[in-house]
């Protein structure tokens, strides 16, 4: 054969192996090339250089047979991961695990009377909070969140579930559904990352459960220095109910402005200052006496309760339907000051409520202050863009293992200490829910970001509730370990 | 069933599961039967280890907002002229530099995945070839008990398909044959 036609073979064969599938992904051994010319070049047999370029074709098959495997194995596995339901659609799963012990180890007959009978209040066991839920975003301006609470046992009921659009001209953000109201900066913190495991008197007493069907927008400056939010609501709590029946609407106008006027970029965040003002137009159902007696769809929502800042079974504050309820006013202010690990909160509200014709005005209020410190030296993250607190980040995760040198190590996590002045005066012309006044001291041990224990220790006193001469002391704790993903 | 039935019955039942033992060419495998033969192997089994390792991280200083002062972009801002380790620059003042931090060491948690080398077996299976039928070689694990011996559990692979044993077993077995 002659040297011109030796060459072209070794080409023609070199070629249909390079060209196969591309070298340097599939990790060939890329220098057949090179090799078929320098034998060529050296004079070896034609026979020496198919034989080499056959056990090159073999090794790279191998290969490629391996990597198609590999492929195989890679399709399957994201065949079988959760998507959504459409291509246009992304989504991200969501969740939360709190589990709760309280214990009511002391409390004078005056409480007894509230709850429990003579054995008093019981401690209890379980689940506070158990959700599962799927967020995302659908076409570029378009975004949802559905979450659900199973801690209830076989009573499921929804929390957030709404849909809404984002970077709109003037608007920023609409959310519609049923979501948070804007009042009570302890309400709107997560309760993933609340210093206290239960909210203050006032708060969850003006804001029961948080979240009411209504549509709000969000706005944000650019220097993240102001946020607002304001909306339209349904006073009617339906996250267990999943709707509301009633021509009267018993709609509310709430709204939030709130300033971080201080915050250091330099240390990212640890030092930061927060005030907002909060207020609430709403228009209860209370004219209709049927209405403030019932717990039909068309009842009497100016009702304001709560439990002791503890999970208790039933509600120690309670001011029941006001009847002839015609409209309220709430307004709320917040202060935050953060100094490295150590922080100050405090909130403050007051509610006037107008009643009928020759019924008095009544007037609510109460409010909290509390100081927390990281003995570790972390701080409480700040969330401008919606003026909450944000997930805590420990310098050192808690873990504790054997290493493979045979030794036991541990990590920290990170230790906090708090304690909360609470207090809140449900008593007025005539309404008796109470008056009520209570010191928490708190310790959380954060294990990582997403998992943590609270403890909290409840001292407190409610009297005056539904009768004068009524309530008593009583002492409480509570544990909880959450995690959330 | 009394006492003395149920005796009975046991010693029949223990002489039966013997007397399989102990037949000796009843046990051996006839010529093409497939077995399994365990074939002692290297295992790689994937361990999970910990190990921990030291990191220095910063807690900064805080500045207090007396201490800060906007760097707006525009004419005569920081954004132009730049900061200087005392934080004033040029005509516009930066605020106060941030201050030195501490340094906190904190441990890591580092997972690791290993392989480890572990004593296995991996069972084949094979065709009996070229043992004669009609006797019993040592070390096929069909238990012949000899004086009170016991069993030898193993397999020759030997008197398996595809060794040379078996080739030449083969061979002696078919020039018997022929004569």
């Amino acid at each position: 054969m002659s040297t011109v036609l030796r060459l072209l073979l070794v080409l023609t064969l070199l070629g249909g192996t390079c060209h196969s599938a591309p070298a340097q992904e599939l990790g060939f051994a890329s220098n057949a090339t090179d090799n078929a010319f320098h034998s060529f070049a050296s004079g070896k047999s034609i026979v020496d250089d198919l034989k080499e370029i056959s056990q090159s074709v073999e090794k790279n098959t191998k290969s490629i047979s391996k990597n198609s495997d590999s492929i195989g194995d890679l399709k399957s596995d994201v065949k079988a991961k959760v998507a959504p339901g459409h291509s246009k659609a992304s989504m991200k799963v969501v969740g939360r695990v709190h589990a709760d012990y309280w214990g009511f180890p002391e409390s004078s007959p005056g409480i007894d009377a509230l709850e429990g009978g003579p054995r008093g209040p019981q401690d209890r066991l379980g689940f506070r909070r158990m959700r599962f839920g799927v967020r995302g975003n659908v076409s570029d301006q378009m975004e949802y969140r559905i979450e659900m609470e199973f801690a209830g046992g076989n009573a499921t009921e929804f929390r957030d579930a709404w849909l809404g659009f984002k970077d709109l001209p003037f608007f920023q953000k609409i959310l519609i559904g049923n979501q948070k109201r804007p009042y009570g900066l302890d309400h709107l913190n997560s309760s993933r990352f609340n210093v206290f495991l239960e909210r203050p008197f006032v708060i969850e007493s003006f804001n029961q459960d948080a979240r009411r069907l209504g549509i709000q927008s969000y706005g944000v400056s650019d220097d993240e220095a102001w946020n607002w939010r304001y909306g339209v609501f349904n006073q009617r709590l339906i996250q267990d109910e999943g709707n509301y029946t009633n021509d009267h609407w018993q709609p509310e106008f709430a709204s939030r402005l709130a300033n971080t006027y201080w915050y250091d970029e330099s240390s990212d965040g640890r030092g930061y200052a927060h005030w907002a003002v909060s207020s609430t137009w709403a228009f209860p159902d209370g004219t209709t006496p049927a209405d403030n007696g019932g717990t039909g769809p068309d009842a009497n929502e100016a009702r304001f309760r709560h439990r002791p800042e503890a999970r208790s079974a039933s509600r120690w504050l309670d001011t029941g339907r006001i009847a002839g309820a015609d409209y309220y006013n709430m307004i709320g202010l917040e202060k935050v000051v953060n100094v490295g690990p150590l922080q100050f909160v405090g909130e403050y509200q007051t509610m006037m409520l107008s009643r009928d014709a020759a019924m008095a005005d009544v007037n609510l209020h109460g409010g909290y202050f509390y100081v927390s410190y990281f003995l570790t030296g972390e701080h409480m993250p700040w969330k401008r863009s919606a003026g909450t607190l944000g997930r805590i980040t420990p310098h050192e995760n808690f873990f504790w293992v054997n290493t493979e040198n045979g030794t036991r190590e541990h990590g920290l996590g990170a230790w906090q200490l708090a304690a909360r002045y609470s207090w809140a005066d449900f008593n007025s012309v005539g309404i008796m829910g109470g008056e009520a006044e209570s010191f928490t001291l708190g310790m959380n041990w954060y294990w990582n970001p997403y998992a943590r224990v609270q403890f909290n220790w409840i001292h407190g006193t409610i009297v005056d509730n539904g009768t004068v001469g009524t309530g008593g002391d009583y002492d409480i704790v509570g544990t909880r370990f959450m995690i959330d993903f | 069933m009394n006492i003395r039935s149920l005796i009975l019955f046991g010693i029949v039942l223990l002489h039966g599961v013997e007397t399989f033992a102990n037949d000796g060419c009843c046990s051996c495998p006839e010529c093409g039967a497939k077995v399994c033969i365990a074939k002692p192997v290297t295992k790689k089994v994937k361990k999970t280890v910990f190990a921990v390792e030291k990191k220095d991280v910063c807690i900064p200083k805080i500045r207090f907002p007396w201490q800060i002062k906007k760097n707006q972009c525009g004419a005569g801002s920081c954004c132009q002229s730049g900061c200087d380790s005392q934080g004033a620059c040029g005509s516009a003042d930066c605020g106060c530099a941030p201050k030195c931090g501490r340094v906190k060491t904190v441990k890591v948690l580092k997972k690791k995945s290993i392989e480890c080398e572990k004593c296995g077996y991996e069972w084949e299976i094979k065709t009996v070839e070229s043992v004669p039928c009609n006797t019993c070689r040592p070390g096929l694990g069909f238990g012949r008990r000899t004086g009170g011996a016991t069993c030898d559990t193993s397999c020759d692979q030997s008197y398996f398909a595809g060794s040379e044993k078996a080739s030449a077993g083969k061979a002696a077995a078919e020039k018997a044959t022929s004569k």
